[in-house]
């Protein structure tokens, strides 16, 4: 494989690998926060 | 006769002239068209200074702009600082609330890979075909960040070219959404986003900065300032240094950005015929961006029974928030009550991300 192909297909799959991994991220991060108290919802 | 020799009208070169033209075009956009003011004045003023004769400004060692430029952006200090800023300013409710919409962030970083084929494929090395590509993310800091590491010559026109077609977003986006969405898809209303907790807001530039820079260490820089100016935002605990970063900090860094930009283009570093060619691949890796957000928010449709607007793949490519901006309007106009902007927000956020992964792969592959 070319140097340039090589940067081209590591870099879009890095890039989608980054992004789904913050995606699993984000759907743990909502379960977190949903079983968790909002501070933005407190009245006091 | 001494003093005549040191006239610098004496100097004057041709090229000079038509920098300072140049020079005067930006200044003329900024001021009176107000394209991206806060860049183009600095950047404008510095190509004029930068192109006076015999003034030593960027003369290596002594010259002010040359300090600048040396310890400013060449030492990696003002693109993360800028980002520290950006970091203050985002909430990334939007993003959060619906995670699925960050893979059309990941999307438009097509733009940039395509890009940097075809530049390879025109003859630039493989160093300066990454610093071009990046021009797709339409992320000016990244662009200077990773062109300043990667090809320090071609920064002057990469940055030019990204924020002049940040600028331009309105111009150069709605024909390619028009192009690739029938008026039905443009009116499709997605479904409310749900409420995002203060937890989650709090630990996501946390999370967000272990899970990015333990897969791409080289993106630390940026991603590590981003989330810092983020959590200031998001603790709520040191409201002082949030402000700061997003207005004091954030508006001195530009004004040294800018002007250390305008500087490196010299007249033998930017009248140069692979200066055109950047601008006219720039653009393409604007157009295949926002198109590859597109096709992935199509696609994403053809498996999900939640629609997404395509629209707001769009808005994958950055350029906060100008590119949601444009999709609201455009989804606007095929359903008047059909309001698009937070959820374009959410493809704008993730296209800084997935920005500066993709040059933080390039440095570690390339640097």
């Amino acid at each position: 494989m070319s140097p340039a192909a090589n940067v081209f297909l590591s870099g879009l799959a890095g890039v989608f690998a980054g992004i789904g991994l913050l995606y699993l991220m984000m759907k743990l991060l909502a379960r977190l926060g949903a079983t968790a108290p909002d501070r933005s919802a407190s009245t006091d | 006769m001494a003093f005549i020799e040191q006239l610098g009208v004496l100097s004057v070169t041709l090229g000079m002239v038509a920098m300072w033209a140049i020079a005067l075009t930006l200044l003329y956009l900024a001021i009176a068209k107000q394209h991206e003011p806060l860049l183009l004045l600095p950047i404008g003023f510095g190509i004029l200074l930068a192109n006076l004769p015999l003034t030593g400004l960027m003369t290596p060692e002594e010259g002010l702009l040359w300090r600048f430029y040396r310890y400013g952006v060449e030492w990696e200090v003002i693109p993360p600082l800028v980002f520290l800023g950006l970091g203050a300013h985002t909430d990334f409710g939007p993003l959060l609330s619906q995670p699925r919409l960050i893979f059309l962030g990941a999307a438009a970083q097509g733009g940039v890979y395509l890009t940097f084929f075809a530049a390879q494929a025109f003859g630039f090395s493989l160093e300066e075909a990454a610093t071009i590509g990046i021009i797709g993310g339409a992320d000016g800091p990244t662009t200077i960040f990773l062109a300043a590491q990667l090809a320090p010559h071609l920064l002057g026109a990469c940055a030019v070219a990204a924020y002049s077609y940040m600028a331009l977003v309105p111009i150069i986006q709605p024909p390619i959404m028009r192009l690739l969405t029938t008026e039905q898809e443009r009116a499709i209303r997605m479904k409310k986003a749900r409420k995002v907790t203060a937890r989650e807001k709090l630990l996501f530039p946390i999370a967000a900065t272990l899970v990015i820079i333990l897969l791409v260490p080289a993106s630390a820089p940026l991603i590590g300032m981003f989330m810092l100016g983020n959590l200031f935002r998001e603790s709520k605990v040191v409201e002082r240094l949030a402000e700061t970063a997003q207005d004091a900090l954030m508006n001195i860094v530009t004004i040294f950005l800018g002007v250390s930009v305008g500087a490196t283009m010299s007249a033998e570093n930017f009248l140069r015929t692979d200066v055109i060619l950047i601008f006219v691949l720039g653009l393409v890796a604007f157009t295949v961006s926002t198109a590859s957000g597109l096709i992935l928010a199509k696609l994403m449709n053809l498996v999900s029974s939640d629609k997404i607007n395509p629209l707001v793949g769009a808005a994958g490519v950055s350029a906060v928030p100008m590119a949601a901006r444009v999709v609201h309007k455009m989804g606007a106009e095929a359903d008047k009550k059909n309001y698009l902007l937070m959820f374009a927000m959410g493809p704008n956020l993730a296209g800084v991300i997935g920005t500066v992964i993709a040059a933080g792969i390039f440095l570690s592959m390339l640097g």
